[in-house]
């Protein structure tokens, strides 16, 4: 059912019914990314489609990200998502607005044996020294990379990475922010906010104001209250900042640390 | 058992699908029928809102075409009546993530366990549009006496007529205004039905409880004595096979004059 293009540099695009990857993780520069880009919208019609595209480590600023975006526009292609593992990528395709995600996409041909031994091995540790900081009753902040982004997370807007995750401005409802370790938001968190998304019990939610729809820390879950009464979102209140985390099983949030 | 599965429709924004699906829904529930309501405005879901039943999603529409968890897992059930059942959009993604085949095959299991399976579709014609109407078997086309309302309304009886699966389609009209119909300022009833030339199911006056009710996350039809809940529990009494007369919003009630000279001559003639 998936039909792959493969290109002589390890650029590929894979089609199936539902969507249309384009992997160029194996490519070095943006001035190749591009040519790469047009070799491959030249041999293959995806005029009129969306795509998702894999960067894999490559680090793009704002504007290489945008000028990307209009020269796929200029092909009548819009881009679905982006997938990359540089921090800077990663910031730059939010500034344009696109739904970023740090996992390694999808792709058959894709044989990644090597890699996720050692990533297992690493979530090992990870579990470890979890542990550890569990029986030395004290939990530090992960030193592990950290995405930092200062701007707004509006409805629709999904922001997925392996670490933890500073925002500063607001996250609005219908947004959703997935982070492996701590999340931390300097202003008020309205949307959906998920902490140590791969089973750290540890992890943290923290904001100005917490009115999220769901906090969810690890496997547990917790939802806003049912209340009868209109969103009031008085600007000028004073906040007293909160962080929720686990304690005795459920997500708690405090205002006093 | 088989379930019926009514898309609830209009081409035009802003003319009620989302709150006649909610209500429409509700009443269903509250006259003993299990109904499930799908949203199917992916990217931009309001249905959720309406019912109250945000804070309750953890897996959405999308997550069950991936295959991230079972249908039975996404059905958040409704805080009052547990006859009924939501299956919400997801925000982040859009109208590409689901497919007409896909959205047959859910609303085919969904329609062996519940009564009713109401849809609620996207504005516009597009792929939110084929998505919502494919596993339906009957519409519900929602207007509003405005020109722009009709016409779109038209444009999807016509979409609605060429495909085959859609047996019966009827006609609400949405927030009709009496005294400016009476006053012709607006549309009639008979009107609209003259344009578009479908049966009607009823006719829900404005009423500015929707507005309340909608800020509340509660379905009008679970206020007391609302004008709009009242239209709305009709509707569901008729599609569940009662007979039950559209009141006349066209000819002013009698005034004073009127209703002397009626008694006089009912007391003539006898």
């Amino acid at each position: 059912m998936n039909e792959v293009l493969s290109m002589k540099n390890g650029a590929s695009a894979s089609f199936s019914t539902e969507e249309i990857l384009i992997d160029l993780s194996s490519i070095g520069s943006f001035e190749n990314i591009l040519f790469e880009l047009t070799n491959i919208i030249e041999q293959s019609n995806l005029r009129g489609k969306n795509v998702k595209i894999n960067f894999g480590d490559l680090s793009l600023t704002q504007n290489m990200v945008s000028s990307l975006q209009s020269v796929l526009k200029g092909f009548d292609i819009s881009i679905k998502m982006i997938f990359s593992s540089s921090i800077e990528t990663k910031i730059a395709a939010m500034e344009v607005g696109l739904t970023v995600s740090g996992e390694k996409p999808e792709i058959k041909q894709q044989t990644a044996s090597s890699d996720s031994t050692t990533e297992t091995q690493k979530d090992e540790d990870k579990l470890v020294d979890a542990m550890n900081n569990v029986l030395a009753g004290s939990h530090e902040i992960v030193k592990e990379n950290t995405l930092f982004i200062k701007q707004n997370l509006r409805s629709g807007q999904k922001l997925e990475h392996d670490g933890n995750i500073v925002i500063i401005g607001d996250c609005k409802a219908g947004s959703e922010i997935i982070a492996t370790g701590d999340i931390t938001i300097w202003g008020i968190l309205g949307g959906i906010a998920h902490a140590g998304s791969k089973g750290d019990y540890n992890a943290k939610i923290r904001a100005f104001r917490i009115n999220a729809i769901q906090l969810r820390i690890a496997d547990l879950l917790a939802r806003k209250p049912d209340a009868i009464e209109m969103e009031k979102m008085d600007k000028h209140n004073l906040f007293t900042p909160e962080e929720a985390k686990i304690t005795d099983g459920e997500i708690v949030i405090y205002t006093e640390y | 058992m088989s379930g019926r599965v009514i898309v609830v429709t209009s081409g035009k924004g802003g003319v009620g699908k989302t709150t006649s699906t909610a209500n429409i829904g509700t009443a269903l529930a509250k006259n003993g029928a299990k109904v499930v309501m799908i949203d199917t405005d992916i990217g931009l879901r309001n249905l959720d809102l309406l019912m109250g039943l945000e804070n309750r999603i953890v897996y959405t529409l999308i997550d069950v075409i991936e295959e991230k968890c079972k249908l039975q897992q996404a059905l958040v059930k409704d805080k009052k009546n547990p006859n009924l059942a939501l299956l919400a959009a997801a925000q982040t993604r859009d109208k590409s993530a689901a497919s007409p085949e896909q959205m047959v095959e859910i609303c085919n299991q969904l329609k062996e366990e519940f009564d009713f399976v109401m849809v609620d579709c996207p504005a516009g014609i597009e792929q939110g549009f084929q998505n919502a109407i494919a596993g339906a078997t009957e519409a519900i086309i929602i207007t509003t006496p405005e020109m722009s309302a009709v016409r779109d309304a038209d444009r999807i009886i016509g979409l609605l007529e060429s495909k085959e699966d859609i047996l019966n389609y009827k006609l609400v009209l949405n927030r009709v205004r009496p005294k400016m119909i009476q006053s012709n300022d607006m549309l009639g009833v008979t009107d609209v039905t003259d344009i578009l030339s479908v049966k009607l199911l009823g006719v829900i006056p404005e009423d500015e409880n929707i507005i309340i009710s909608t800020n509340r996350g509660e379905p009008i039809v679970n206020m007391e004595n609302t004008k709009a809940g009242t239209a709305y529990m009709n509707i569901a009494r008729r599609i569940m096979g009662e007979e039950i007369e559209i009141p006349d919003f066209e000819t002013p009630p009698p005034t004073f004059i009127d209703k002397v000279k009626n008694f006089f001559l009912a007391t003539a003639s006898s």
